[in-house]
């Protein structure tokens, strides 16, 4: 078959318009594509490693910063979080009443709020022993209740909201020879 | 007027060798130009590659600071928590200190009773005026408000009344 000059051009541009297509599509768009997913993951790199240069030009201050948490949180904090169950709740009432002259007539458990009932000889007394449960985040005081009906002691009473868990099984001691339970 | 050859096509010199080039230069020409969109993009991938090399060589470097870093932030949040939760709760010896400091003089308080939303008090004065100084007082009071005061009962020089005055929850007040 013989092609004129007219449809050997329009046969060459078909052919050159194909290989651009293929081109576009094949190579072009793949390509491009690899580009700009590249660009992402540098842009991202770009900025962790800005990120991480400024933080090594703060690397004292980290460090100092790091001696004031850790000293908080081994301190105060560590203090703050020393009742975490029942038994050592029921401890800490008892201890702290008795640091303070405080007697204790009931306590009251019921899910998660207690119910202190108590006498002070003074209302000095009533607030030293508030302020050391106010240092616990175990122990939010709801409600609070204070008379004083001779003029010094004050009889009171505290609802709290108890943030406990269950208790420590390893805190638990070891069985002893007894099969009576009705001798102490 | 148009100029027509009239010689058959293969006795007209010079153009079927010039025809017989176009084709393939125009090939040529397009041929270059894919290869190089082609080497332009291979170029810039490298030079990607070479960047993320680089840059991740330096952050791996950089590991213990983000490790110190992340650190310091994680504990942060922790002491920040407890933080927060003490400031939400209500520093009761902080109020408590406030009302007594609020109280005029010759007021005796026999009866206390707080929650989280006010405060309620039974007491005694010596005169009228000293309960109109209380309301005054706790209306300047940054940490309480609206105090109301119930029945007042005067007997024998004795002034027996009831208060109830509002909370004011501020963050912030602990007695940390």
């Amino acid at each position: 078959m013989k092609l004129t000059g007219r449809e050997k051009f329009l046969l060459l541009m078909l052919l050159i318009v194909a290989m651009c297509v293929g081109f576009y599509n094949y190579v072009y768009v793949p390509k491009k594509a690899e580009i700009e997913a590249g660009a992402a993951q540098v842009a991202k790199l770009e900025t962790e490693h800005t990120k991480l240069v400024r933080w090594q030009a703060e690397v004292p201050q980290t460090e100092a910063r790091l001696l004031v948490v850790q000293g908080e949180l081994d301190g105060w904090v560590a203090e703050a979080r020393a009742v975490t169950n029942t038994p050592q709740s029921l401890v800490f009432w008892q201890d702290q009443s008795q640091r303070y002259g405080i007697r204790l007539s009931s306590v009251r458990l019921s899910g998660s709020q207690a119910t202190l009932t108590f006498t002070a000889p003074s209302y000095a007394q009533t607030r030293s022993f508030l302020m050391e449960m106010e240092k616990m985040l175990a122990f939010e005081v709801s409600k609070a209740r204070y008379s004083v009906p001779t003029g010094t002691t004050v009889d009171g009473s505290f609802d709290i909201k108890l943030h406990i868990g269950p208790a420590d099984p390893a805190a638990g001691g070891v069985p002893v020879d007894r099969t009576n339970p009705f001798v102490r | 007027m148009a100029a027509v050859n009239l010689l058959p096509p293969e006795l007209r010199t010079g153009l079927g060798t010039r025809r017989s080039l176009a084709y393939p230069l125009l090939f040529l020409v397009v041929f270059s130009a894919f290869t190089g969109v082609f080497l332009k993009m291979n170029g810039e991938l490298g030079r990607q590659a070479e960047r993320k090399l680089e840059l991740t060589t330096t952050i791996a470097a950089l590991e213990p600071v983000r490790v110190q870093r992340e650190n310091l932030m994680r504990l942060e949040a922790e002491l920040q928590r407890v933080v927060s939760d003490f400031e939400r709760r209500l520093t009761w010896s902080v109020y408590t200190d406030e009302l007594a400091s609020r109280l005029p003089a010759g007021v005796q308080i026999r009866d206390l009773r707080l929650d989280e939303q006010r405060v309620v008090i039974a007491a005694s004065a010596s005169t009228l005026a000293q309960v109109a100084q209380l309301i005054s007082n706790f209306t300047a009071s940054p940490l309480y408000r609206e105090p109301s005061v119930g029945q007042i009962t005067v007997s024998q020089g004795r002034v027996d009344f009831q208060a109830t005055i509002d909370i004011v929850r501020t963050k912030g007040v602990t007695g940390r």
